[in-house]
Formats: C-alpha cells, structure tokens, sequence
C-alpha cells in the first residue's frame, strides 16, 4: 500500500467512530438498532481495517518509516517569537498500528458483547453513542503526530471516561465516581501541560524553527547524539522534570500510584465500559505514550528510575490489595492496576517492548476476564463472589473463557500472559529490588486469580438466584479473546520460539521506537543501559522462576480456597494488622479525603473568613459602605439653593485669600 | 486731612461687603442681583483709584467695559428670574431647590 | 465744567470734604439697600448709592466714568430692575416670607474679608500709595478734555475689545428675549 493509502484508512478508522456518535447523538436516539448498527459498525470497521493496516506493516517488515499526514490547525505567527503552529493529523507506524489493532479488535468484540449486556437499558442510544466516543478518542491519541493533538485527545478520553462512569447518572456513587476519575486525571494532565510546554519551550530556545510538539521531530533530536547533548546541555535538570511531567500525564490515564484512586471506582460504570476502558485501552494509553514518546523517556535517566520505581510500587501495593477483594470486578479492577504498574516498571527500566508488549496480551486477557466476569454478574446479579461458587457447572463457556484468561494472567506457560511477563522480567533483571518485586506481584497475581475462580467458579453455588449461560452474543466475543489470551503470546516469543522466528513482534516494536525516520538512514539506537535488541532465546532462569512462582499461586489459592486445607479465616488472623491496612487500600483514599476535607477544607475556610470580613467586610462594603455614609452626609450640603453655593463660594474664597494673604504675611 | 489712594480703596471694600452680605443674605433673587452690581461697583472703584494713582487711562478703560458687561449681565440675569418666575411663580431663591441632593 | 471741579476739589480742604461726603452716601445707601425689605426701596437706594459712587469717581478725576455711571448704571440699568420688580409685581407676604436671617455667618465672612483688604491696603507701600491724591500728578490730556483722553485710546488700542463688547451686548439682548419670550 503507498502512503496515501495507509494514511486514508487511518482517517477512515479515526474518524468512523466519531461520525457514528455524531449521527447517533442526533438523528437515530430513537432506532435503537440503527444507533447499535452504526456504533458497533464503526468500531468494527477500525478493527478491520487496523489489522488490514498491521499486515500490510509485516509486509513492508521493520523498521518502515512513518506514514504523516498532518494539516495545520491553528497558528500564532510571529516573526518576532518565532511561530507556534499546531497541527492535526496522523502518524502511522508500527507502534500507532499495534495500538489501533488492539483497540479495534478488543473494542469491537467488546461492542459486540455490549449488544448483549446492555440489552434493555433505557439509555441504550446514549450508551453507544458515548461508546463509540469514547473510541474515536482513544484512536486519537493512537495516530497522534505531536504532543498537542495527544493531549487534546488525552483530555477527550478523560471526557468520555467520566461520561461512561457516570452512565447510570441516577446513582449518586456512579456519578461521584465519574468525577473522582475526572478530577484525579486533571491532575495527571495538568503534569502533562507543564512537561509539554516545557519541553516546546526548550527546543525553541536551542534550536529555534524546530516544531517543538512533532513526535517525528522531536525524535529527530533525540535520538541523534549531537543535537541531544546540545538540549539536554541547554536544559540541565529541567530535562528530567520536563520528561517526568509528561510522564505525570500518564500516572493519571494509566492509574499509577498515587493517581491510582480512580481506576477502582470507576467499576461503578457497565461492565463493558470497565472492560473497554479501565482494562484494554484508556489506563493503556499512559503506557503507550511512554512508548510512543520513548526516544525522550530513555535519556532521561533520573525520570526513568522514578518512573521504574512507581510502577513496581503501583504493582506491588495493586496486588496487595486485590487479594483481599470480595467485588469481582474490584479484584480485576486491582489487578489491572497492579499490571498496568508492571508495564510502567517495565518501561521504566528501558522495557518499552515489553511494556508494550504486555499492554497488547493485557489488553486481551484483561478484556476476556472483565466481559467473563460482567457475563457471571449478568447471570447472578451479584459482585460478590462469596455469593457465587458452582458456576463452572452451570456456565461452561463462561468459565472456561474466564479460566484461559486467569492462566493468561497467571502467566502460566505457553498461555499470553507468560511471554510479556517473561519479557517485562527480563527487562527488569538489572535492578533487583524491582526484580523480586515482580516476581512477588506474579506471585500474589496467580494466587487472587485463583481466589476469584475457585471461589466463583467452583465448590457449591451460594447465592439464591438461578444462574444460567449467557447469551451468545456474550460469550462468543468471550471465545474469540480467549484463543487471543491462549494463542496471541507467541507472535511475541523471543526469536527461537517463535513461529515468525526472527521477525517476532519485538524485531518490528524495538525497531519502530529505536529508529530514526529518515529514508535510509535507519540506525538502531542502543539505549544507555545497552538493552533494545529483540531476546534471541528465553532467559530459562527468568522463565522458570516465572512459571514457578505463578504455579505457586495458583496452588496456594488451591490449599486456601480449592480443597480448604488451610483456612482463609486464620490467615487473616495471622496477618492481623496487615490485613486490615491491606483491605483498606493502605487508607491512601483516607488519606486524600483528609487532605480534602481537612486540609483543603481548613484552607477555604480560612479564605472564606479572610474573605467574608476582611476583603468583603473591611474594603468592599468598608468603602462602600464608608462612600454611601459619606454621601448620605454630603447630599445634605447640596441644598440646591443658590444662596447656599454662594454662601461656600464666598467662605471657600474667604478661606483662601486668608491663606494666601494673612498666612503668606506671618508664616513666609 | 489729606485723602490718600487707600481711603478709596477701603470705601470700596465697605461696599463689597456690603454687597456681600446682601448676596448671602436676602432671598429675593432681584435685590441678590443688585448686591452683586454692588460688589461689581466696588471693584470698578478700586479699578479707577488705582488708575488715578498711576495716572493713566487704562483703568477707567476697563472699567467702562466693566459697565458694559454688567450691564449686559444684569439684562441677562433679569430674563432669567423672569423665565424663573413663569416656571415656578416665585422669585425666592430658597424655593429654587430642585437641584436638591 | 471739568476745571470747574477741579478748582472747587482744589480749593483747600475741599477734595476731602467732598471725598467722605460722596463716601457716607454711597455707603449709608448702599446699607439701606440690603436693609429695606421691599424691592422697590432698595432699588431707589441701590441708585443713590451709585450716584454717591459717581461723585466719587469725580474726585478721583475720572470725569467721564462719573457720567457714564450715571447713565448706565443710575439710570438704564436700575430702570430695568425696577421695569421687573414691577413687571412680577410681588405680594408683600412673599416678600416679607422671604427673608430669612443669615446674618451673624454672613457678617463673619464679609468682616473678614473687609479686615483683610484694610490690613493689605495699610501694609502696602510704594512711593505713589504714599502721596496724598492731590499730590499725584493729573494726566496732561485730564485737564483739557476727559472724553477725548479716554476716547482715543478706546477707539484705538482697545478697538477689537471695544467691537467685542458690541457682540456681547447683541448676544444678551439675544438671549434676553429668547429666555422671557413665551413662544419663539
């Protein structure tokens, strides 16, 4: 395909989504199964044409130039500061392509389950009009050329995030929860603001007509070695700060501690936005703006460490939490936390393949066991998997989806899961302290998952409803990620497992976000701690502490909550404290309601007092107050009567000529 | 008894303040109009003493245009009291308040 | 006419005499004048005052002024008040209505004043202030005719105020009838 091609279907899978919300949100509110028609096509046209678009990149083979095509949008021209012109467009290569796919594949599936899910709701148009919203938003930052574009749509996914956790609008938790997730996130994008500006304003002043927003740009810089040290020179520290702050962007959509708040709470939405959104895409798009932004992050060592070290933190301290979760969706709303702090980690540690990586088999497993879970809360209209149990028996294609996405978690060989957790730990080898942290949340992932299943899914049914299957067009989406989640891991196996060999897709992801775009003048970069080239063969020690400890998990999960060997209730015990810190989310949402209420509370009133008494009291209705008693004295000399004018007249000029003559005479 | 230029003068201020105290004092806008040309006079004296003093004709000049202002002041001013007196049928300067605060 | 005067005020003793005589009517009519409650009294004082006036002028030597105060003022002018006092032909309980006394303020201002313009004419002191009136040279072209003396320099130096003055006075008997005149 030429370049005009590629970009055109780029516009098209774009814009689709975008155009169906529209048409929906005006014209077809009232035909539900055109409003249906026109969301679902929509997405299912980008998912078609993403992977059209993907084989169509393998064809080519790595390391392809990007596709731009990009219009001006708006321009400040100034001849004396030099222009500022933001532009609009998209940038296709293989990294954008990869995140397309993922989201037109998971999301049209997702659709396709939410045909089912939502069936009967009464905001059934509004739903899928926000859906498909949501979509073109998330794509947005997908094909964006420059930071401008990738924050306007960074913002539009943060608007169509709160319109969908706040869906059902009529439960005061809902729509708290979409303003708890809409505000945590202006905090995140506020960092971004000021990393992106400061980044614009430092090449400006170093290289002056660069367009300091462009990705391809600003990678040109970057990523040659002369130009680098002159910026990195010309801003010092700032350049860490400035890469740090643009990664303060991504802690907020990515859910990363302590922007983490959020992502919990924003279950309270249906279980396809949870699945869509808090699971496969939006919470992706932090990680995939570190990938995409990759040739900044790398050389900002400082920022990479912080970065590295709040991953590990979000993953471990997710994980925590999740094993001691009894909401199904809260378990896997915990642990897509704790594996979003995994990808973070990962990039943090000069991973940003296997960051990548993961993001692609998470976004498939994570998807499959949201729906799965959205699928047994549809059939026992309950969260709580205490008052589920047996369900293996009674919803088959439920449960076995749901376990293939467990195993995909678990990361137990040769399921998805296994090889970018394989990858993700490789990476983080050379820094141990992080190193055992992984290993440790692989651990506590294997074993919560196995919690959830054997207590959901096995043992006696324990709620008193009549759970049955779902219908098809629930669980056939469930099918189709769950040969994802069993299969989809090996196109990224290092080179002597993988069915393409040496043309797995690390060769294609290392090379698209280590080159240089220009013709033929491609040169792999090696990052400073010497990594970034495709893993030849599996690190066996790596591999099989991996697999061991995910075993682990699951056996233990077995011993507590299989076979009930042990007891879960003495464990608690046992753990005491711990355990009560653990179930309540380390107080950290404690903690910022005491910093709201409190804190920010005792801050206002102080304003409000100094406010109510001394501005408004003393000097707005001081002085007006002080003008109206004035006045209301003064208006009594304005008798209107002419005697009275020439009365002051003359005592006015009396008073002067007596100065002027008497005082000039006796004071000089 | 020599007369000097300064008994002149203090006759003038006499009559200034005379006219001064009649301008604050009395409510009939006609006699408030006459004391003003009262004070208008004692300057006019003041004006020719002093050109009696210098000995030249530039005094007496402006006094003779000081003459004719007033005169065309008080003409003026009389056209005023009497649109004044068809509007509100008095010529009582305490009665004038509308401008009242 | 005019050395006639001029002997007379020359004669000893006799410029004084005729000074504080002019001065006592001028002043006591002029006290009468804010004094009599009726308009029309203080009109006819208000014109003996400015006779007085007149014959002050006239020692001063300033024969014309003398006459033309006469004239305008004693005459045109006082004419017209009285034509309006006349003309409104005011009730004798408004008039008594309308005096309301203001007067200790008004006192205390006009008797600064007037302590203030004695204390500067006694400080002031130039070889002119000193002399008596008599003593001060008469101007050469006094003796022969005042109205040519005053003439000349009217209708020469002072022409264009002297034209302008002729505009103001058409502007006010503009604005006089256009302000009384009921229907234009």
């Amino acid at each position: 395909m030429d370049d005009n091609t590629v970009a055109t279907l780029a516009y098209v899978i774009l814009f689709a989504p975008v155009v169906a919300a529209i048409l929906i949100t005006l014209f077809t509110r009232k035909s539900k199964g055109i409003s249906a028609f026109l969301s679902v096509g929509s997405v299912v046209t980008g998912g078609i044409l993403s992977v059209i678009l993907l084989f169509d990149q393998l064809a080519k083979g790595p390391g392809t130039p990007p596709v731009i095509s990009q219009f001006e949008w708006a321009a400040a021209r100034d001849s004396a500061i030099g222009d500022i012109v933001l532009n609009i467009g998209v940038q296709v290569d293989f990294i954008s392509i990869l995140m397309s796919t993922i989201v037109g594949v998971v999301g049209s599936c997702i659709f396709v389950y939410a045909l089912g899910y939502m069936k009967g709701d009464e905001g059934w148009s509004r739903f899928f009009a926000k859906f498909a919203f949501f979509a073109f938003s998330m794509l947005g930052i997908t094909y964006a050329t420059n930071f401008v574009q990738i924050f306007i749509f960074w913002e539009l996914v943060g608007v169509s995030s709160y319109l969908l956790i706040g869906y059902f609008y009529q439960k005061p938790s809902a729509t708290d929860a979409g303003k708890k997730a809409f505000m945590t996130n202006r905090i995140g994008d506020f960092g971004m603001t000021l990393g992106i500006l400061l980044l614009f304003f430092a090449v400006r002043d170093v290289f002056g007509a660069v367009d300091g927003f462009s990705f391809v740009e600003l990678q040109r810089i970057f990523t040659d070695e002369a130009s680098r040290t002159l910026l990195f020179d010309a801003m010092g520290w700032k350049a860490g700060l400035g890469a740090f702050l643009i990664f303060v962007g991504a802690m907020g959509k990515s859910a990363q501690f302590p922007l983490h708040v959020w992502l919990p709470d924003a279950m309270e939405g249906p279980t396809p936005v949870s699945a869509l959104m808090h699971a496969a895409t939006m919470v992706a798009a932090g990680v995939y703006m570190i990938v995409r932004c990759y040739w900044l992050f790398a050389w900002a060592e400082s920022a990479m460490i912080a970065i590295a070290w709040i991953g590990g933190i979000t993953a471990l301290m997710a994980a925590t939490i999740a094993v001691v979760q009894n909401d199904i969706k809260k378990i896997l709303a915990y642990s897509t936390l704790s594996q979003l702090g995994y990808m973070v980690m990962a990039c943090g540690m000069w991973g940003a393949g296997a960051g990548m990586f993961h993001l692609a088999t998470h976004a498939f497993f994570k998807a499959l066991l949201f729906m799965g879970a959205g699928s047994v809360i549809h059939a026992c209209h309950t969260n709580d998997i205490w008052e589920m149990g047996g369900l293996a028996k009674k919803m088959k294609h439920t449960t076995w989806t749901f376990i293939a996405g467990t195993l995909a978690l678990a990361g137990i060989f040769p399921l998805a899961g296994f090889w970018s957790k394989d990858e993700i730990l490789s990476a983080s080898h050379h820094i141990a302290p992080l190193y055992w942290i992984g290993v440790g949340v692989a651990f506590l992932t294997a074993f919560y998952m196995g919690r959830c299943v054997f207590t959901a899914f096995f043992g006696k049914y324990r709620g008193d409803g009549h759970p049955h299957e779902s219908p098809a067009v629930m669980w056939v989406p469930l099918a189709i990620l769950a040969i994802f989640a069993i299969f989809g891991g090996w196109v990224g196996a290092p080179a002597d497992l993988n069915p393409f060999g040496e043309h797995g897709l690390q060769s294609y992801l290392l090379v698209a976000y280590t080159t240089v775009a220009e013709g033929a003048h491609q040169q792999v970069i090696n990052w400073p701690t010497g990594q970034g080239h495709m893993a030849k063969s599996l690190h066996m020690n790596v591999a099989v502490i991996g697999t061991l400890v995910a075993v682990a998990g699951l056996f233990v999960s077995y011993l507590f909550y299989g076979s009930r060997k042990f007891s879960a209730e003495k464990a608690k015990k046992m753990f005491g404290p711990i355990y009560t810190l653990v179930s309540n989310k380390y107080y950290i949402d404690e903690f910022y309601l005491f910093l709201v209420k409190k804190v920010q509370q005792g801050f206002a009133n102080l304003c409000s007092i100094v406010e109510q008494h001394i501005i408004i009291g003393i000097f707005v209705n001081g002085l007006a107050g002080g003008a109206r008693e004035a006045g209301d004295k003064f208006r009594k000399m304005q008798t209107g009567r002419v005697n009275t004018y020439v009365t002051m007249i003359l005592g006015g000029l009396t008073l002067l000529v007596f100065l002027f003559v008497v005082g000039k005479e006796f004071w000089g | 008894m020599e007369i000097h230029i300064a008994h002149y003068l203090i006759v003038a201020g006499i009559l200034f303040s005379i006219g001064l105290v009649g301008v604050v004092v009395r409510r009939n806008a006609i006699v408030v109009l006459m004391c003003l040309e009262l004070m208008l006079n004692a300057a006019n004296l003041v004006f020719v003493a002093f050109a009696r003093m210098h000995g030249n004709m530039q005094g007496r000049i402006f006094v003779f245009f000081a003459i004719t202002v007033a005169a065309a002041e008080a003409a003026v001013m009389l056209a005023i009291i009497i649109a004044v007196y068809r509007q509100r049928e008095t010529v009582n300067t305490d009665d004038m308040d509308i401008m009242q605060g | 006419m005019e050395p006639i005067f001029h002997d007379l005020l020359a004669a000893g003793g006799g410029h004084a005499v005729a000074f504080y005589a002019c001065s006592a009517v001028t002043i006591a009519a002029a006290i009468l004048m804010v004094m009599k409650k009726n308009p029309v009294a203080s009109v006819m004082w208000l014109v003996l005052s400015f006779i007085g006036l007149a014959g002050i002028y006239v020692t001063l030597q300033s024969y014309f002024i003398a006459v033309i105060q006469v004239l305008v003022y004693a005459g045109a002018i006082m004419v017209l008040f009285l034509f309006v006092i006349m003309l409104l032909n005011l009730r004798r309980e408004d008039i008594a209505k309308m005096e309301l006394p203001k007067v200790p303020f008004a006192g205390v201002i006009a008797a600064i004043l007037f302590f203030v313009s004695v204390f500067l004419v006694i400080k002031a002191s130039t070889p002119a202030f000193e002399k008596p009136v008599d003593a001060l040279l008469g101007e050469p072209a006094l003796a022969g005719d005042s109205v040519r003396a005053i003439g000349i320099p009217l209708f020469s130096q002072w022409l264009l105020p002297f034209e302008i003055t002729s505009v103001l006075l058409l502007a006010a008997i503009v604005g006089a009838v256009a302000l009384t005149k009921k229907k234009l």
